[in-house]
């Protein structure tokens, strides 16, 4: 074998790409696209702007002196509303009524359940609604979930920390981040059996399978050296949160309350 | 048939969802193999092709739908995974690299191109990683043809020298 073929078979990938990374990626690129497409409509609206803004000058004026009605706002109307929490043949009927498809995600595709529960939703509540006959997905998970069990594990004793985490979290495969030098924001969320933690300074990182008890303690961990930081830096938005979407029969799908999000001026 | 590229990124620009999970279901197997190699780092690849394609759509209003996307997008992904990597100064890639490596995956070869200066490793990498021309490589990287060609003799060269493989 030659040096170009030694090369090949020594750099030869054949990682599956994972189905469930695959979903949270395609949230975070969809939402950019969006937001691309607002910028791309700003930058638009302004090369034109100029010559126009004699004309938009005389309508604000005319529309500061002519008499108005007071019609209802069409803004509600124009935003997704929160499923979240709904039952899911709720959620279904409220999205037909408004002329938009349902789209299940994540669990399973099919009729509506009675018993099953929307626990997440894209777009998200209050984001612009999709025109009529768009679609709209929904996580929904099969059983009642456990809200009275989980709770916000940050700032508890490590006991009352655990309590928060699922005993089915058992197990949870851990990915490591790397450092980065400019920190705004801290996320660790739990997906499928995957954790993400965002990187902060004076944080170790981790990688590899946990306990239930070892995620509580790095989110604990996590939380205490941030609030080491106090006053360190100008603003620090951190935001710890909990999402969790399992399988075996157990919990299928959770979006948790478990989101903090703090600032030190 | 299916849909150009550049046909679903001017649908995308548009505000079109769907041609946005297109593209994304089109190119993103690629943009993390690219992640993996570049960045050796199995554990924080698919974040760095999260990051680059998150920045790629985010600026999708600026891309020429005119011109090819897969060498524009390509750029992205590999200017962001060797960011990534100066970055991150910790990174164990050759770690990585060697501990995820089949049976059959001569190590030998994986340690020497970790050794090499990072101009002729990303030329090596993507030149037998990702099987891309030297045309292409230069694209990717932003430099004429010629330094790709001649990164890419030197990167070999040292190999050579490296594994005692006889030219």
């Amino acid at each position: 074998m030659n040096l170009d073929d030694t090369l090949r078979t020594a750099l030869r990938d054949d990682d599956p790409v994972d189905p469930q990374r695959l979903d949270l990626a395609l949230e975070a690129v969809t939402k950019a696209a969006m937001r691309s497409r607002r910028r791309g409509r700003v930058r638009r609206v302004t090369s034109v702007s100029l010559p126009v803004t004699g004309v938009a000058v005389a309508g604000i004026g005319l529309w500061a002196i002519l008499p108005r009605g007071s019609g209802p706002t069409t803004a509600p109307k124009t935003l997704m509303p929160e499923l979240r929490g709904l039952r899911e043949d709720d959620a279904w009927a409220r999205l037909r009524a408004l002329g938009l498809f349902p789209q299940v995600v994540s669990v399973r595709r099919g009729p509506p359940a009675a018993g099953a529960t929307v626990v997440g939703q894209q777009p998200a509540p209050g984001d612009r609604l999709p025109a009529p006959g768009g679609r709209v997905r929904i996580n929904v998970a099969e059983v009642p979930l456990p809200r009275d069990n989980l709770g916000d594990p940050v700032r508890r004793p490590m006991s009352a920390g655990m309590a928060c985490i699922p005993a089915s979290c058992d197990g949870l495969r851990v990915a490591a981040w790397p450092r980065r030098a400019a920190i705004r924001r801290v996320t660790a969320s739990i997906e499928g059996r995957v954790i993400v933690l965002r990187p902060v300074r004076g944080t170790d990182y981790w990688q590899g399978t946990l306990s239930r008890s070892g995620i509580a303690a790095r989110l604990l961990a996590a939380r205490g050296t941030l609030d080491g930081w106090g006053g360190s830096r100008p603003t620090i938005a951190v935001e710890v949160r909990l999402r969790i979407h399992l399988a075996d029969g157990r919990v299928r799908g959770y979006s948790s309350p478990v989101q903090v999000r703090s600032g030190w001026g | 048939m299916e849909p150009s590229d550049q046909d679903l990124a001017r649908a995308a620009q548009r505000g079109d969802r769907e041609a946005v999970e297109t593209l994304f279901a089109r190119h993103w197997p690629a943009a993390c193999r690219t992640a993996r190699l570049l960045t050796g780092d199995t554990a924080s690849a698919e974040d760095v092709a999260q990051d680059a394609l998150v920045r790629a759509f985010g600026h999708l209003h600026r891309f020429d739908a005119s011109r090819p996307f897969t060498p524009w997008l390509r750029r992205i992904v590999i200017n962001t995974a060797l960011n990534h990597r100066r970055r991150g100064a910790r990174l164990v890639a050759l770690d990585n690299r060697l501990t995820a490596a089949q049976p059959d995956q001569p190590t030998d070869v994986l340690r020497a191109v970790e050794r090499l200066s990072e101009d002729r490793r990303v030329v090596v990498l993507l030149r037998f990683g990702l099987e891309l021309t030297p045309a292409e490589i230069a694209e990717a990287l932003g430099v004429p043809v010629g330094t790709a060609n001649s990164r890419l003799a030197r990167a070999m060269a040292d190999l050579r020298t490296e594994l005692e493989v006889p030219r």
